[in-house]
């Protein structure tokens, strides 16, 4: 895919990624130029208080080629993601009016596990940081930052995202989509909740490896450290009851003493 | 830590607050300013290298340029804003009579043209009672600047802002109101701007309120009795001869 996200002779009204030019050469802009080449169609979604960085942000996205919605509070963002609409990427302010970023992040990653989510924040402590990964924030960046490093920081979460995860997943006759959310068995529908959908994710990712219940305590309820709760074993058996009906082959098994795992007989 | 937002519903100044709660809320507003800083700066550590960039490609830099002047505008002003609220807290008010009235006047009217631009009716009501003021001229004009940009700054298009004035116990209390119907959830600026009003009014004995909806700032200084004008005016007298 090629994208001219901006040229040398200073037509291109995309300034952005030619900051290199500043500090470096043409030839150095030309790299940019290319690291930025794959963002086309890529739907970003800005939820930022502040109407002047999220106009900046989503004017200079959108001269990268990225189609960027801007949403000002929480709760218009949260419904915006609900609604249906495919993002590729979040970038959220944590300061944010009505639904405050953290509690955005906590109601969006059951039910969208592969959305990768960029937090902007101003707060410097480590403590801020290290909760807004827990929650599961997948990137953070303090203000006031550069615009050149938002950029990569962008591509890389993209290229992370479309390289490491495919949409569909398949084992035995199961099928997961990501994207369209949708789980089949052998034709049938099956309707999981968000967090049975989460379970079921990792366990598809985790195929025919044994997966404790420490890491689905941390991946799907961000509650990460040894599992003092029967929450994984509850949801597992919903899981299980909806997967795995009378007569057809088992695909969940229990790990005594550890966990679960996905496979085939 | 919490991310929420503060709520604004309701605030009334506090003279008994202890001093461990008074830094607390201190260190709260000015971390609050910092908050406020940051997004400009943002903004503008990006838009002077693309700037740089244009530049030098021959692209357009009008844009960043005019970008840039109004982050600096704003982050002068909010600059402004943190300075006067670490000074109201450091260095002691220097009172005297003020001609509030005046001065009000002359805010109203310099920004009452860009208010009629942009659909935000005002409603300035004429002082009822003339009556002069007890305060520091500086931190009184910066507290009823900033209590009047928040107003403005949470109305929009066919919303009306309304000042007024009058006396009471002793006290010239001025208000400032929006019509505003929008949802109690204020910028970080506006934030910083009733911090500042407050600071600078209680630091010269005076009264502040708030109330979210509807939408209303009240700050209220010592009425300068007309007695001491005059004790004052011969004393001044006296000396010269």
């Amino acid at each position: 895919m090629e994208v001219i996200a901006f040229s040398l002779d200073g037509t291109s009204a995309t300034p952005a990624s030619s900051i290199a030019v500043a500090t470096n050469n043409q030839i150095e802009n030309k790299k940019a130029s290319r690291e930025f080449s794959n963002s086309a169609g890529r739907r970003i979604l800005i939820v930022e208080d502040d109407t002047d960085l999220a106009g900046f942000l989503s004017a200079e996205l959108e001269a990268q080629r990225y189609i960027v919605d801007v949403i000002h509070d929480g709760q218009a963002a949260l419904e915006a993601i609900e609604s249906g609409t495919q993002y590729n990427l979040l970038i959220l302010d944590l300061n944010l009016p009505k639904l405050d970023g953290m509690a955005l992040i906590e109601r969006v990653r059951p039910s969208h596990p592969r959305l990768p989510m960029m937090v902007l924040t101003a707060r410097t402590g480590i403590e801020d940081k290290v909760k807004a990964f827990h929650t599961g924030a997948d990137d953070c960046l303090t203000k006031p930052f550069s615009l050149m490093e938002l950029l990569a920081r962008v591509q890389a979460l993209l290229r992370r995202n479309s390289g490491m995860i495919p949409n569909a997943s398949k084992i035995g006759d199961l099928t997961l989509l990501r994207e369209e959310r949708r789980v089949e068995r052998n034709g049938r529908k099956i309707e999981l909740t968000p967090r049975e959908f989460a379970i079921l994710d990792v366990m598809m990712r985790n195929a025919g490896r044994p997966v404790s219940r420490a890491t689905l305590l941390a991946e799907v309820w961000n509650m990460p450290g040894e599992p003092s709760t029967n929450i994984v074993d509850v949801y597992m058996k919903y899981v299980r009851d909806k997967v795995d009906l009378p007569g057809e082959p088992r695909l969940t098994h229990t790990i005594r003493g550890f966990g679960y795992e996905l496979r085939e007989a | 830590m919490s991310f929420v937002k503060p709520s604004y519903t309701a605030e009334e100044s506090t003279p008994m607050a202890s001093l461990r709660e008074q830094h607390e809320r201190f260190c709260a507003e000015v971390a609050e300013g910092l908050h406020a800083l940051a997004q400009p700066l943002t903004i503008l550590r990006s838009a002077i290298a693309l700037l740089a960039v244009a530049k030098e490609n021959g692209g357009d830099c009008a844009r960043y340029v005019e970008l840039s002047a109004r982050q600096i505008d704003r982050t002068c002003k909010l600059f402004a804003s943190v300075q006067g609220l670490v000074a109201s807290s450091t260095v002691p008010a220097e009172p005297e009579p003020i001609d509030i009235e005046s001065l009000l006047a002359r805010m109203v009217t310099n920004r009452s043209h860009t208010l009629d631009e942009v659909g935000i009716g005002l409603a300035a009501a004429a002082m009822k009672s003339p009556a002069t003021a007890f305060g520091d001229p500086q931190r009184t004009e910066q507290a009823l600047s900033a209590a009047f940009e928040t107003a403005v700054s949470v109305s929009s298009a066919g919303d009306v802002v309304k000042v007024d004035s009058s006396v009471s116990d002793g006290f010239l209390e001025f208000s400032f109101e929006s019509t505003s119907k929008r949802d109690n959830n204020l910028k970080s600026s506006d934030r910083l701007n009733l911090s500042l009003a407050k600071a600078n009014i209680l630091s010269q004995q005076g009264r502040y309120e708030f109330t979210a909806e509807p939408f209303r700032i009240s700050l209220a200084l010592p009425v300068h009795e007309p007695e001491e004008i005059e004790s004052e005016t011969l004393f001044c007298t006296a000396c010269t001869d």
